[in-house]
């Protein structure tokens, strides 16, 4: 089953120099961090701000691309999860015909802001990610992360 | 007249973070050194190596995409430079909505014996390139742009240019 999820943050990682987007789904009980690099956080960043560049970005080209040969963006789909690289794809309509395309959820989340396309994840990458992301964190944490708890 | 040029190197500026990408023509030697972002160069820097990273970068989703949906890419053209900005076109190749249906061809024809149409997208040289090199068609440059590079070029050159880079001169 597919859970629609929304853009709810960008954030900083120190701790792996990279950023991280927050999906929430609509009743904010299920959380998906997905790491992503730096440009890519940036192409969702503008996105997220409704910044307009002088000059389209990659992001922005690939949608002035799909606009000009009338291709649509129906929805993208977070399929996967393995090793902590997230698996999407991207669902498009053209020429009366759907196509399915394999991308990184970084691209596919900053495409369908640009296109107003609905994002959703798989029940299974929720479940799955909620134990593995966690493993992830706790390597990361440092002993004075902990500091608040010592009194 | 349009003047075809080869991605020659890509180098990064020491006074800039950016990238400086090399193109060349073959004929005449003339070289046109086109500044771009890093995860541009990177990009350009990826394709020219022949390099396939196990997932999908922001330019192979682009060229993915299009070689689903059978759209193709008859070259990219960089027309013109506006206060060190240039400017490029995608010329893609779109096949007909009506005559989709293979089904009744009883032949297989080639895509560009097909009723198509062309249709161009505006794009920074840099995203043009990193395509093109997907993609394998030409780059074009206008020869209007290619003269006018020189002086425009070194405009931005100079205005980079720190009093250190001057020092070998000095004594």
């Amino acid at each position: 089953m597919l859970v629609q999820m929304k853009v709810r943050g960008l954030i900083f990682d120190p701790y792996n120099n990279a950023y991280i987007v927050i999906l929430r789904d609509e009743e904010n009980t299920e959380v998906l961090p997905i790491w992503v690099g730096k440009p890519e956080a940036n192409a969702i960043g503008l996105a997220l701000e409704g910044i307009f560049t002088p000059r389209p970005m990659t992001h922005d080209l690939i949608k002035n691309v799909l606009d000009t040969i009338d291709a649509k963006v129906i929805s993208i789909v977070v399929t996967d999860l393995d090793d902590n690289t997230y698996f999407s794809k991207t669902h498009l309509m053209y020429q009366d015909s759907e196509f399915t395309i394999d991308s990184r959820p970084s691209d596919a989340i900053a495409l369908s802001l640009r296109v107003e396309a609905p994002i959703f994840a798989t029940e299974g990458v929720i479940k799955k990610q909620s134990s593995q992301e966690l493993d992830r964190w706790l390597e990361n944490l440092k002993p004075e992360d902990f500091g608040k708890y010592d009194t | 007249m349009n003047i075809p040029l080869k991605v020659h190197s890509v180098i990064s500026d020491p006074n800039t973070e950016a990238q400086i990408v090399i193109l060349k023509d073959p004929q005449n030697m003339e070289l046109l050194p086109i500044w771009v972002g890093v995860a541009e160069g990177n990009a350009i820097r990826l394709a020219m190596e022949g390099v396939s990273p196990p997932r999908p970068l922001t330019h192979d989703l682009l060229n993915d995409l299009l070689k689903s949906l059978k759209v193709l890419m008859d070259k990219v053209l960089i027309h013109d430079i506006n206060d060190s900005t240039y400017f490029a076109t995608l010329y893609l190749i779109r096949k007909k909505t009506k005559y989709l249906d293979d089904s009744v061809q009883s032949t297989p024809k080639k895509p560009y014996e097909e009723p198509h149409e062309e249709l161009t997208v505006d794009a920074r040289p840099s995203d043009a390139i990193a395509l093109a090199l997907r993609m394998g068609v030409p780059i074009y440059v206008t020869e209007e742009v290619l003269h006018k590079k020189g002086s425009e070029n070194l405009d931005a050159w100079l205005e980079k240019l720190k009093p250190k880079d001057f020092g070998p001169y000095d004594a």
